[in-house]
């Protein structure tokens, strides 16, 4: 047969094909359309274990942890894989809270099978020694970037990152906090100390991206945006570092109508992402590739 | 009921092992309440529910307890509301009443500490505990009049706080009792807002008199004594 140059480029795109076929089985089968990882997120529950009352003035009966464990449920029902995360103040609001000092929040977390979450200025109300006593309950990771925990125990139970790997997606999770100043009583976090969340994430990045990941979160506690435009926050974060895919955020209680979008000046695209407050909502977002572009990509 | 339900498409490429690819993100957003009739026969609410079901006897046990009712429904809005004006009275008028104080006795809180509001009905031990979940205590402030210009700054741009036996008029604290003899005044927070908490630091440095009262007690004791809240929802706050 003669070897045209249209023959070549057919059968080199075949070969390709051929060859990484394996690796990419899960995402050419069946379900053309279903996404290959669904992440699923939360922000500021505050101890909010039953729904919210019959006569709350704006969420009435919404919201409780069992029907957020039959959602997320079915989700792994019907995805394979799933990541559940929380951006932090999942302690306070409620007398659970009071009554069983976060010991409670720590294990319906880890039954809903939550990978990792971040802290929020009320994860500290109980100060160091109350979160190590609860944590304890926690089969999931906590992230914070930006903390510099020192000699506390914290520093052997949250790390500023985590990576986690689901089919083909590296994913690498970090966490901002919010300046604990002025929010905490000092003692509740003596010996911690704050650091430039930009610089942190900066920082951050660049060992995510020398692990490979092709999914970057972070989990951020610092706020959506504030009135005072210069205040560390996530809409600040995405314009002022790059790299960042996705941030869920929490802290201000933000209800969002949609995503928002903001694209660097490199042309990255971060997308930012909260659900209010009292787990009355939770977010999910389905991770999906684009076939055709992909194709395109390989035979290129 | 509301659905909430979008997508969006982004475009940005990622190295996965060897290979770029153009993930897709399809960004929606769910009321939890939506699952509702699917949960009730799910294995995971099963579950879960047997799990729960010791703490919330437990919970139900101890703070189901009636402590009082609100004829309005209870809400914490700035600039001012029935709420917060509830519980900056209910702080003055538990450390003052048929007492008299030879300086002005004001209340200072933060609306961001009072953390729920409450529609029409029984309020419970439980409701309280939500209203003011921290262990905050009170404390007495002996501030200088000089400072007050710092309070009224720190109103101006906040919004609006709960505060009592005074109320805040174009850009000033309108302290009915205050004299041009007095130097001070008290001032009953926090103790989390004494110490800076919120960025009040006007109150740093000042001198203090710190009680072991927990403000939650003082709602507790004042709704009690009421049974059916006293509420005033004038606005004490005008920029």
């Amino acid at each position: 047969m003669k070897i045209t140059r249209r023959n070549l480029f057919q059968k080199f795109g075949l070969l390709s094909f051929g060859l990484f076929l394996p690796k990419w089985l899960g995402a050419f089968s069946s379900q053309k359309n279903s996404p290959e990882l669904v992440i699923l997120h939360t922000n500021d529950t505050h101890s909010q274990i039953d729904p919210l009352p019959a006569n709350h003035g704006k969420y009435p009966n919404q919201g409780g942890i069992l029907a957020r464990a039959s959602l997320i449920e079915q989700y792994r029902e019907a995805h394979q894989h799933v990541l559940l995360l929380d951006a932090g103040d999942f302690f306070q609001g409620t007398p659970y809270f009071n009554r069983f000092h976060g010991v409670l929040e720590m294990k319906l977390m880890s039954e809903l099978g939550y990978d990792v979450a971040t802290l929020g200025n009320h994860d500290f109300d109980i100060g160091i020694d109350g979160f190590m006593n609860a944590q304890q309950h926690a089969t999931f990771k906590f992230v914070n970037a930006n903390y510099n925990f020192g000699q506390t125990p914290m520093a052997a139970v949250v790390q500023p990152y985590q990576i986690i790997e689901k089919g083909r997606y590296k994913i690498g999770v970090f966490g901002l906090g919010i300046d604990l100043n002025g929010l905490v009583p000092q003692s509740n976090f003596e010996g911690i100390g704050m650091q430039d969340p930009f610089e942190s994430a900066a920082a951050v990045l660049k060992k995510l991206k020398q692990a490979h990941c092709n999914l970057i979160i972070c989990l951020s506690h610092l706020g959506y945006q504030y009135e005072d435009k210069t205040k560390p926050s996530d809409v600040l974060l995405a314009q002022k570092v790059s790299g960042i895919d996705l941030i869920l955020g929490g802290h201000t209680h933000t209800f969002m109508d949609g995503p928002t979008k903001v694209i660097q000046p490199d042309g990255h695209s971060t997308w930012i992402h909260q659900v209010g407050w009292a787990g009355v909502r939770l977010g999910a977002i389905e991770v999906t590739e684009k076939k055709f572009n992909f194709l395109q990509k390989i035979i290129n | 009921m509301t659905k909430y339900f979008w997508y969006i498409i982004v475009g940005a490429s990622h190295m996965a092992c060897s290979a770029r690819f153009t993930p897709t993100l399809h960004i929606q957003a769910l009321t939890v309440q939506e699952v509702k009739p699917v949960q009730d026969t799910s294995m995971v609410h099963a579950h879960i529910g047997t799990f729960l079901a010791p703490y919330q006897d437990t919970l139900h046990s101890e703070f189901d307890a009636r402590i009082a009712t609100t004829p309005q429904a209870l809400t914490v809005s700035r600039p001012s509301s029935n709420l917060m004006n509830w519980c900056a009275d209910a702080v003055i008028s538990s450390q003052t009443a048929n007492k008299r104080f030879s300086e002005p006795v004001i209340c200072l809180l933060n609306t961001g500490g009072l953390r729920s509001s409450f529609g029409a009905g029984n309020l419970t031990l439980g409701d309280f505990y939500k209203l003011m979940p921290f262990d905050n205590r009170l404390v007495w402030i002996h501030l200088p009049v000089s400072k007050i210009s710092e309070i009224e700054k720190y109103l101006l741009k906040s919004g609006g706080e709960p505060i009592a036996n005074c109320s805040f008029e174009n850009g000033k604290l309108q302290i009915p009792s205050l004299l041009s003899s007095h130097a001070y005044i008290w001032i009953l927070t926090s103790d989390f807002l004494a110490n800076g908490g919120d960025q009040m630091n006007f109150f740093l440095g000042l001198e203090k008199q710190e009680t072991n009262i927990l403000l939650r007690d003082i709602f507790i004791e004042t709704a009690k004594n009421q049974d059916v809240l006293v509420l005033d929802a004038q606005p004490r706050y005008s920029k």
